[in-house]
């Protein structure tokens, strides 16, 4: 499905993307997570076509993306911004999403646009950024392309239509498996979908696991200085924080019955950290430098 | 499935407003002649009915382009945008001439004092047939100096497009002081029809330049690199 190698990509001299490798051959719904620059969109700009790879290979579906027309067929990525013509209604948006994909379900398509309540005929130019999203997100389902890529999907959308489009996605999934990347900056929103989570840092891919995996990663532990400090000592420590007598620490390890015992054992209270908070400091640049230490 | 429908579909719906404006544009100064014929002079040239194609197709490519990121948003390619918006525009190339040509036969008919002028009045009283190639040669000229200029606008930018247009103005002021250029005038006027046939064949050389240009061109307008390094 999607096969990538020694992928590297620069602008103006500088390295946006560095030996990224990654292949998946089976369809699933893949969280792509990272922080501000880290090249997530330049990855998606890849997959899709938009861009072409500096150094390395990428395959989706079996075909190169790259000025490749045959990859309208095999990959639709929806952007963030999605361009659309100030002359474009909704209407016109579906027609040409109908043109240029080949697996595209017109049924599906009417159906979102009636569960999100678009108006047929307005301009799309005056919708509010939410509209925007919507439309977007439908015809990125309706494609049904092999690899569908979405870019902050939730962005803009209130706290029920981003229940409805979660709905829509899996029964889409469910009814029609395919490769879906999803892009966010709050890893939280899109993570319950998600059976796999790609990790871009420091411009390549650092993490691709199976979502229980990674969400289980990442521990609090808090209790005296010299408590932690002992029970810390041998795993890579993410965060710290001292108050008085106290130290509260993350470490980068997985939450098992085992650890928990061990902690209680040493006196040091542990808790499971919050997922976000766990991605944040696992690339934040201490973190790398304790690492290279 | 045939892939360029899309892109032909996109290209022709940012392109067909705009021929359409200027198609009621084109008949109502047709109209406006007319009228002004019966009240003017025998001979009296009362103005041309061409003036809104020729510089909507020399503008043309600035209209259009915006399909390109459309495309490219859709999954298309840049060339299936260049195959589609040249194709599109020799379509309503040949449409507008059509128009043009059957406006000035009902007007030769109708306007018995005055006239419109046309371009191949130049060539003197040419053939039918000849009336509708030179509309087609004149548009297809322009249209490909703007595809060119476009496609280096869209590459370059405003900034670098400006600094090579400013070179262009100063090598052209440089020539035109110090060459003599009246036998290119003469061959101009006297080999009209010769000379109509190298623009237009300079005009399809800057529409292939602009396909070599645009295959491989940046997303965003002005990002072109001429060193890369990865």
């Amino acid at each position: 499905m999607i096969k990538v190698n020694n992928l590297s990509f620069a602008y103006d001299g500088t390295n946006i993307l560095k030996d990224v490798n990654f292949n998946e051959s089976e369809p699933v719904i893949i969280g792509l997570w990272g922080r501000n620059g880290s090249g997530k969109t330049t990855l998606m700009k890849i997959l899709s076509g938009l861009e072409k790879p500096g150094h390395g290979t990428v395959e989706v579906d079996g075909v190169t993306p790259y000025n490749n027309s045959d990859a309208m067929n095999h990959v639709a990525f929806m952007q963030e911004d999605h361009p659309y013509s100030d002359i474009w209604n909704v209407n016109d948006a579906l027609k040409f999403g109908k043109e240029f994909n080949a697996n595209w379900d017109q049924q599906l398509a009417d159906d979102l646009i009636d569960i999100f309540q678009l108006p047929r005929k307005k301009k799309i130019r005056n919708f509010s950024t939410g509209m925007k999203t919507m439309i977007t997100i439908a015809i990125g389902l309706a494609s049904k392309a092999p690899l569908t890529i979405f870019d902050e999907p939730s962005n803009g959308l209130d706290a029920h239509m981003r229940k409805q489009f979660y709905e829509a996605l899996l029964d889409s999934y469910d009814e029609h498996p395919r490769t879906i990347l999803l892009s966010s900056h709050h890893i939280e929103e899109v993570e319950p979908l998600c059976e796999k989570i790609a990790i871009i840092d420091n411009n390549t891919l650092m993490h691709y696991e199976e979502t229980e995996e990674l969400k289980n990663s990442g521990v609090h532990l808090s209790g005296s200085v010299d408590a932690v400090t002992a029970f810390a000592g041998s795993y890579r420590i993410l965060e710290s924080r001292k108050l008085g007598k106290q130290l509260n620490v993350m470490i980068d390890a997985p939450m098992t019955d085992d650890l928990k015992t061990r902690a209680d054992q040493a006196g040091v209270m542990i808790e499971k950290a919050p997922f976000q908070d766990y991605l944040v400091n696992l690339t934040k640049k201490e973190a790398k430098q304790n690492e290279h230490a | 499935m045939n892939t360029l429908k899309g892109p032909f579909n996109v290209v022709n719906k940012e392109m067909s407003l705009t021929f359409t404006i200027n198609a009621f544009l084109t008949i109502a100064l047709f109209a406006l002649y007319i009228f002004l014929g019966t009240r003017a002079d025998s001979d009296t040239m009362l103005g041309v009915i061409f003036g809104p194609y020729y510089v909507v197709f020399a503008a043309y490519p600035f209209v259009f382009f915006k399909a390109y990121k459309y495309i490219l948003a859709l999954g298309g390619t840049r060339k299936q945008f260049m195959i589609s918006a040249v194709t599109i525009s020799l379509i309503y190339l040949i449409a507008a001439t059509i128009l043009l040509n059957l406006l000035h036969l009902i007007g030769s008919k109708v306007l018995h004092n005055g006239y419109s002028f046309h371009m191949a009045n130049i060539l003197g009283d040419p053939g039918t047939a000849m009336y509708f190639w030179v509309d087609f040669l004149w548009l297809f000229i322009l249209f490909g100096l703007g595809m060119f200029a476009q496609a280096i606008y869209f590459n370059l930018g405003a900034i670098r497009t400006l600094i090579l247009g400013g070179i262009l103005i100063l090598a052209g002021v440089t020539i035109y002081f110090f060459t003599d250029l009246t036998p290119l005038f003469e061959f101009i006027v006297r080999e009209h029809l010769m000379f109509l046939h190298l623009f237009a064949l300079l005009s399809l050389i800057l529409i292939g330049l602009s396909y070599f240009m645009m295959r491989n061109a940046p997303i965003e307008q002005g990002d072109r690199k001429i060193f890369r390094s990865y």
